[in-house]
């Protein structure tokens, strides 16, 4: 079976061999070698040039606390509704967007990589190639009017909120039809729904203004034959159904111990597959090698016995929360020994 | 949804029960794996195949499927359980095969 063949297997609840592992290596001949994924980007118009430095195609301006992580967006272009009349959004159907040249940082460190669609050609062999999205919707309205201001606006200006996120989802249908071009299995978007206590919204409010949008991407997506990831960070507990019912195929969490890998289990096992680490802000953090070992076993058996329904991934951007490569190692290696599925022949 | 070596109909079934058949093995890393039957009540075709019906005759049918067992979390009762391409073929054709019958 190869590896493509296994990712989907373990998605679609279908008997995989083994868990599925993302690992993104900094190896300039291969990042992916290790990895039964490989993760691609789009970048930016060929005709867009910031106005002011740390500003991204959107309009934002970035502040990155010292280039370590991505930072934060400190002035919104739509801080004044007045300011979208003349808004231009970014043409998500530019060919050139998957072919040039991706700039990536590191730390301080900044170099190219190959494009999408020659990362595909080099890369991926028989890998699950993986369409990245980047920031999504609540996110990317969150930056382009402020984190407080489309808050109050969902609630006070419903209907101008409306037309922007329209606007928003819009430039995301057009990356999911693209990256469809490229031959990519699945796409996923990065939306943080919830901090380290609850959503940042009510859970009706997310169903009210949220939910249609997410069904009409993940829609997009399976027209496509295409399976729909969501990274989301913090505490989305209260709209994990919702996801589901959206007919969301993969969750991706980094904190799997906030919201409890049992109940995770009890809830929702076997009805949505999982796309975790071992939790970032604590095992993986300051666990020792043993509790890493034990936390990832404990989410294959929890989350992954279900014919299928897990698949392990390890974060990233390691250096930009500090993780120990020890640890990292030893999440992986877990993965690998114990993520075995019940099989036709030893 | 994603077409990657083949899309093609796999049967699945829920576990009610496993019997451990006592032969074991070692794998090349020195897991110990045992001879485990399956017993599964068919309950339908796997999604990637949405527009698959499953003939009526089959609908509740109780097969065995032989699989090796490692971990724990093998063990789990209640949950479903898929056929392997051919051996889903040799349920609907009726003709049972080494690693499925009933």
């Amino acid at each position: 079976m190869d590896r493509l063949e296994n990712v989907v297997r373990a998605i679609e609840f279908e008997s995989p061999e083994k868990v599925p592992v993302y690992r993104l290596l900094l190896n300039p001949d291969n990042p992916w070698i290790e990895s039964d994924f490989l993760e691609n980007f789009y970048t930016t118009s060929r005709d867009w040039k910031p106005s002011r430095e740390g500003e991204d195609e959107w309009g934002c301006k970035w502040d990155n606390l010292g280039g370590k992580t991505m930072g934060n967006v400190v002035i919104h272009p739509l801080s004044s509704w007045k300011k979208l009349e003349d808004y231009e959004f970014p043409d998500p159907y530019l060919e050139e967007r998957f072919k040039d040249p991706i700039s990536v940082s590191i730390g301080k460190a900044r170099f190219k990589i190959p494009g999408a669609r020659d990362q595909i050609s080099k890369w991926a062999e028989d890998r699950y190639v993986l369409g990245n999205l980047g920031i999504t919707l609540l996110q990317r309205l969150q930056f382009l009017r402020g984190a407080d201001a489309i808050l109050k606006d969902i609630y006070l200006e419903t209907e101008r909120a409306e037309e922007l996120a329209d606007k928003v989802t819009d430039f995301f249908l057009g990356i999911i039809e693209m990256w469809s071009s490229t031959g990519a299995h699945g796409v996923i978007a990065y939306d943080d729904f919830g901090t380290q206590e609850g959503l940042w919204l009510r859970p009706q409010m997310w169903r009210e203004f949220f939910k249609s949008r997410y069904r009409r991407m993940i829609k997009a997506a399976h027209d496509r034959r295409m399976h729909f990831f969501l990274h989301s960070c913090g505490y989305i507990y209260n709209i994990i159904g919702d996801l589901i019912e959206c007919g969301l195929d993969v969750l991706q969490l980094d904190q799997p111990e906030l919201l409890g890998v049992n109940r995770l289990g009890k809830d929702f096992g076997g009805r949505i597959c999982f796309f975790c680490v071992v939790d970032i802000q604590k095992t993986l953090q300051t666990g020792t090698r043993v509790e890493i070992e034990k936390a990832a076993k404990h989410m294959i058996e929890v989350l992954g016995s279900f014919d299928g329904g897990f698949m392990g991934r390890a974060y990233p951007q390691p250096e930009a929360i500090d993780l120990k490569p020890e640890n990292v190692d030893a999440m992986c290696n877990a993965f690998r020994k114990y993520g075995k599925y019940p099989r036709k022949r030893v | 949804m994603v077409e990657s070596q083949q899309e093609v109909r796999k049967l699945q079934g829920v576990v009610f029960d496993i019997e451990k058949t006592g032969e074991k093995k070692k794998d090349e890393e020195g897991n110990l794996w045992e001879k485990c039957i399956f017993n599964l009540e068919l309950s339908g075709f796997s999604k990637r195949t949405p527009n698959e019906v499953m003939p009526p005759k089959l609908k509740g049918k109780k097969v065995r499927l032989f699989r090796w067992c490692c971990f724990d979390w093998h063990y789990r009762l209640g949950v479903k359980k898929t056929l392997e391409p051919d051996e889903t073929e040799a349920v609907i054709k009726g003709e049972p095969t080494a690693s499925v019958y009933w």
